[in-house]
């Protein structure tokens, strides 16, 4: 949930860049305008998600998936976006795909560095003895200053 | 980072964070998929592309600036942009407005006098 209302504005700086970017050069926006392009934003995304919910409801799918919001978007009649968002749908897939791949590889190799790395565990494990030797010492050097304090007391 | 997802797909410029945030704030909603969020900033974005471009082609004569008005008669013609008629209405100016009101109290005016006199007639029968 929102803990705050702003949480519910998008970014002013973001939509201003999209409009920018639709326009041509060197059109001004009105302040009035843009802040009613970024209510609009906010709305067209609770109607896309109430829209898009009752498909998966229809489904009886607990999840709201991306086939839901296609269909949102084609029942809010901006067929236009279709194309666009289909292909960039695909990329996004291929995307998340390459990364779970790409990780996968990771934690294979990171294994295999391990299986590797357990025959020549001796070093770690003089590291581990010189810092227990460390911690001996300061805990000898605190008791030595408690003593002094003693002392002065 | 960015540099390298723009040569791979198109870059989402809005933050998904908080798209899922407003999709969220909506009561009825459990389960939010990760694709879908994406292809919800991804349509806002179109969106929010298509509302400025058509809302600049409103008034052919002004060629440097997007103004209010130029938005609310989009958002007026447009059928599928009727959603948001209550957040991006048409202004009046208070002339007008004081017009409608007179206006609005004289028919009444008019429908009270009617009826009296139908009342009339119908004790004098």
């Amino acid at each position: 949930m929102a803990e705050k209302i702003e949480d519910l504005n998008l970014p002013n700086a973001v939509i201003t860049r999209i409009i920018k970017d639709a326009l041509p050069d060197g059109v001004n926006v009105s302040k009035e305008a843009r802040s009613a392009i970024s209510r609009a934003a906010s709305v067209f995304v609770l109607y896309a998600t109430s829209c898009a919910n009752n498909f998966a409801l229809k489904g009886k799918r607990k999840t709201l998936n991306g086939t839901d919001v296609i269909a949102a978007v084609q029942e809010m009649e901006f067929e236009q976006f279709l194309d666009q968002l289909k292909d960039s749908w695909e990329a996004f897939k291929k995307e998340q795909k390459d990364k779970k791949d790409a990780a996968e590889k990771r934690k294979k190799t990171k294994e295999g560095e391990k299986a590797e790395g357990s025959g020549a565990g001796q070093p770690s494990q003089d590291e581990v003895n010189t810092s227990t030797e460390a911690a001996g010492n300061t805990d000898s050097m605190e008791q030595g200053e408690d003593k002094d304090d003693d002392q002065e007391m | 980072m960015a540099e390298k997802s723009a040569t791979k797909s198109k870059p989402v410029v809005l933050p998904m964070a908080r798209i899922k945030t407003i999709m969220r704030s909506s009561a009825e909603i459990t389960n939010i998929g990760q694709e879908s969020v994406y292809l919800v900033a991804r349509a806002t974005e179109l969106f929010i592309q298509h509302l400025a471009t058509e809302a600049f082609k409103q008034d052919p004569e002004t060629t440097d600036t997007l103004a209010y008005g130029d938005l609310a008669e989009v958002v007026n013609d447009a059928d599928n942009l009727q959603f948001l008629a209550d957040v991006i209405p048409k202004k009046i100016v208070v002339r007008d407005y004081l017009r409608m009101v007179r206006q609005q109290e004289e028919e009444k005016e008019k429908a009270k006098q009617q009826s009296l006199q139908e009342e009339r007639e119908d004790t004098d029968s």
